[in-house]
Formats: C-alpha cells, structure tokens, sequence
C-alpha cells in the first residue's frame, strides 16, 4: 500500500509534469505527444536512477527530524497526489514538489514531529528564487539568440531543422531533470521505512512518472505549450534548456523545486522579449494560484486527515 | 559530412527540381516566340522540351515527397517544405499548359497584337529568374533573410507589370473589330501566359511564410 501511494504521487509527477519537458516542443509541432512521452519515459527514468538521490534525502529526512510511521507516509502522499491530480484536472501545472513539502509539513506537525522550518524556509526561497532566476536565464537566453540570429540572418530549413533538434535535445534534458528532482517527491517519505533499496524506490519514481506522463499527460502539456505565449522553435529551445538548467543545479544541492514553476518561468522570460502583451496574464494567474493553493491544501489536509484517522481509531 | 544527409539530399532535389522547372520558363517562352513568329515547326520542339522538363521536374518532386516522409526534416517542417516544392512545380505546370495551348489550339494572333502577346510572354515566363534566386538564396542558406524577402517582393512587382499588360491586352482584345469567339480565343490564349507569373507569385508567397515562420 505505501509503495501504491508513492506510485501515485510519482504518476502525478508524470501527469502534470511531462508538460514541463515537452510542453514546448509539442505546442510549437515539433514532435507528436506520442513520441514525446516516450522521451519523457526514457529520461525522466534516467534521471531518477542516476541522480535522484539527493532530494530524496531531502524529502525523507531532512524537513522531519522523525521517523514517520506507514499511516503518516500514506496520508502525506496520497493528500499531495489528490491536489495534484485535481490541478492536473483542471490543466493546471501546479508543483508536486510543493505539494509533497506542504504533505510533509502537514503530517510533521500532525505527528507533533520536530519541523526543520530553516531546510523549510530554504526550500520555500528556492521556489520564488528558481522561477525568477530561470525566468531572467530565459530573458538573457532569448534574446541574446534573437541577436545572433538577427546578425547571421539565416533562416533556412536546415536551419530550422537543427533548431528543432536542439529543442528536442533539451526536452530530454528537462525529462532527465525531472527524474533527478521529482522521484524523490514520490518515494523520498517511503525510504526511511527501508521497504526496497534506495535505488529500486527511485526506480518505481521513474517508472510511476513515465506511466503518469503517457496516461494523464497531455491536458497541462497543452497549457505550458500553447496557453502562456505561442512560442516558436528557438523559443522552445530557449524555455527547456534554461528551465532545465535551473533544476539540475537545484537537483544537485539537494532542494526540490518546481519544474512546472521553472518552465512557467522559462516561458513567461522567452515571452517577455517580445513584451508584456506576449504573455497570457490570466493563465499566469491561474498558474501562480495553484502553487500557492496546492502545498497549503496538502499541508492542510494531510494534517487533518491524520488527527481525523487517530481520533476515530483512538 | 553524415550529420542532416538526408536533409541535405533534399535541397540538393529541390535545387534540382528548381532548375528544371526554370529552364522549362524558358523553353516556354521560347515556344511563344517561335509561335509568334508563325513557325510552328521549331515551336513544337520547344513545347516538347518544355513537357519533357517538367515530367522530368515531377519525377523529382515525387522523390522529394518520398525522402521527407520517409523520415527527412522534423514533421513540423515537412509540410512546409513540401507546400514549397509543389507551388514551384505548378509554375512549371503553367507554362506547359502555355505551350500546350498554342500548339493544341493554335490561336490566330493579330499582327498588331503580336508585341504586346510577346511582351506578356516575357514578363510572366521571365519571372523564373527571380523565383530561382529567392529560392536559391533561402534553401542554401548564404544569404540574409532580407535579402529572401526582396527577390519574393522583386517577383510581386513582376507580377503587377504582367497583370497591366494583361489589363491593356484584355481592353485592346475586347475594343477591336474581331468576332467574339476569336476575341474569347485570345482571351483564354493570354490567360494561360499570365498564369504562370499568378503561380510564380503563389510561390513566393508560400516562400515568404516559411521565412516569416522561421523568424524569432
């Protein structure tokens, strides 16, 4: 059961999150959602079996200065998943890792465990500090490509053809990224308990988001791709090499962040280059509205779901 | 070097099917203007060259749609390409239908009228010079888009000269003392020459997308 609930918290990771890799690439046409699926697949299990480990750590140890038992685990990932599942419902790239730090919160306080709120504060900064600087990455990116662009003026198909490879080159990177940063959201409560080995439970990480990207996927991945601003091939290229740039450098020091809100940063930078009016403010709204609701409704909800479950079973 | 073959295989194709759709322009207006001139003999040679350049040009076209659906250029650039390639082979298609007209229906062209025939000829079938340039200078990617851009505009303009000769030609047609019938005939006659340039400038236009849809 526990390794269910970490299977469904991964497959909402696949769900809302596969937009966040290949969103780009399939809004502007360059691949088929079919064929990016199985990149995501492919990468996203790469990244959580090679380089998955630092945020699990993270997740299973370092907020909660306690063991937590299978009930609270259960609780804090299934409450996640549920208000994942519902942003994904309504097409709307929310932040699993936000969520599974909001459960996890929640069920530490329900526990009465001791909360390590500096590692909470650091990773509450990381999601304002990793949309914002991937935002300003993509900016700087954009239009430093606009200008040598401009300078060679060459636009020929060839041209456009290695473009798109790039593209879809940086979509594996964000796929792989993801893996990296997001596995551990799904199975970092459970590796306390010493179910499986820490690289099978990321194994299941990857696996859970692959099948969650193939089944669930498409609904948010026509929000990041087409929603926020029409993006054209060297801006799709720009949004996921820089959002994937900001989470590997995040995945390596071990703080969970958001690849919704690091696409959606990316994005809105590679829109602001060709201004404001570019930009969709009401999706924007949408968007931010889901990261602020989700971590505060999982905390919310895993913390009195459990006190709930006690007091019947008193 | 292996990196992009295929890719590179199919603008070496369209390249090839550019130039032949040209130099059937060119075999084109030659026909017109050995038909003007009332020799029919050497006409017939030359529409002949122009239908053999384009059958030639279709076979051409096929390879290239078989090599980008058998897997060159990304699927978002595939149609595009290919939109391309067909707009350039319905110029060539123009022109043959030009020369098929004359040696088909063999119109009887007033003397005074034959200058004015000649000079819609060149113009239209002259086209072919800056379509090949534009596409030329697109395809192999050495020249700046700007410059893309004004080959396709220098083709508009082109094709607004042929459109007034076809105006003045279609009034002088219509106010002169001919029968109906004959005054139709020629009509029909200066609608197949003018086609070509209205085919040139549909695939400037389809050139001109591609070049506005790569822009950053």
């Amino acid at each position: 059961m526990i390794l269910g609930a970490g299977a469904y918290v991964g497959w909402n990771i696949g769900a809302n999150d596969t937009a966040n890799c290949v969103g780009t690439s399939v809004g502007c046409g360059l691949i088929s959602f079919r064929n990016a699926v199985i990149l995501v697949a492919i990468f996203s299990i790469l990244g959580a079996f090679l380089q998955g480990e630092y945020v699990m750590e993270t997740i299973g140890k370092g907020i909660i200065k306690a063991e937590l038992s299978y009930l609270a685990v259960i609780i804090a990932l299934v409450c996640s998943g549920f208000f994942v599942t519902l942003a994904t419902f309504f097409r709307i790239p929310t932040s699993t890792s936000q969520a599974i730090v909001g459960g996890v919160v929640g069920i530490g306080l329900a526990v009465n465990a001791e909360v390590d709120f500096s590692k909470f504060i650091v990773i509450v900064e990381s999601w304002i500090i990793c949309p914002l600087m991937v935002m300003t990455l993509s900016f700087g990116l954009m239009y430093l490509l606009r200008f040598i662009l401009r300078r060679f003026e060459t636009r020929s198909f060839l041209f456009q053809h290695t473009m798109g490879w790039l593209a879809i080159g940086s979509s594996c990177y964000v796929a792989f990224s993801m893996g990296a940063n997001n596995a551990g959201n799904a199975v970092g409560p459970i590796a306390n308990l010493g179910v499986l080995h820490p690289k099978l439970l990321l194994l299941m990480g990857g696996l859970s988001i692959a099948v969650g990207a193939a089944t669930y996927g498409k609904k948010v991945a026509d929000t990041v791709g087409k929603g926020i601003t029409p993006l054209d091939i060297p801006g799709a290229f720009v949004a996921q090499i820089s959002s994937a740039f900001g989470m590997h450098f995040f995945s390596l020091i071990g703080i969970p962040v958001s690849t919704s809100s690091a696409i959606v940063g990316a994005v809105v930078g590679v829109g602001l280059v060709q201004g404001m009016k570019a930009i969709s403010k009401k999706t924007i709204m949408t968007i931010f509205l889901g990261w602020l609701l989700t971590p505060t409704f999982a905390a919310a909800s895993s913390f009195l779901l459990y006190k709930l479950i006690k007091s019947i079973f008193a | 070097m292996a990196l992009f073959k295929k890719e590179k295989e199919v603008v070496g194709l369209i390249l090839k099917h550019l130039n032949l759709i040209v130099a059937s322009l060119k075999s084109g207006l030659q026909t017109v203007e050995f038909y003007l001139d009332d020799n029919i003999s050497d006409a017939k040679v030359w529409a002949r060259k122009t239908r053999g350049q384009e059958s030639e040009a279709d076979l051409i076209r096929h390879e290239v749609r078989d090599k980008l659906y058998s897997g060159a250029y990304l699927p978002l650039l595939r149609e595009d390409i290919y939109k391309l390639v067909e707009s350039i082979d319905k110029v060539g298609n123009a022109a043959e239908a030009c020369a098929d007209f004359l040696l088909n229906q063999r119109p009887s062209i007033p003397e005074e009228m034959k200058s004015d025939f000649l000079a819609a000829s060149k113009n239209s079938m002259g086209i072919a010079d800056s379509l090949q340039l534009a596409v030329m200078c697109y395809l192999k990617g050495d020249c700046k888009i700007e410059t893309v851009r004004d080959h396709t505009r220098e083709i508009g303009l082109q094709e607004s000269k042929v459109d007034k000769i076809e105006w003045d030609l279609t009034k002088e047609i219509f106010i002169s003392e001919l029968d109906f019938a004959h005054k139709t005939h020629l009509k029909h006659c200066l609608d197949a020459i003018v086609e070509v340039s209205d085919r040139a400038e549909d695939a400037a236009d389809q050139l001109e997308l591609a070049t506005l849809k790569a822009m950053a």
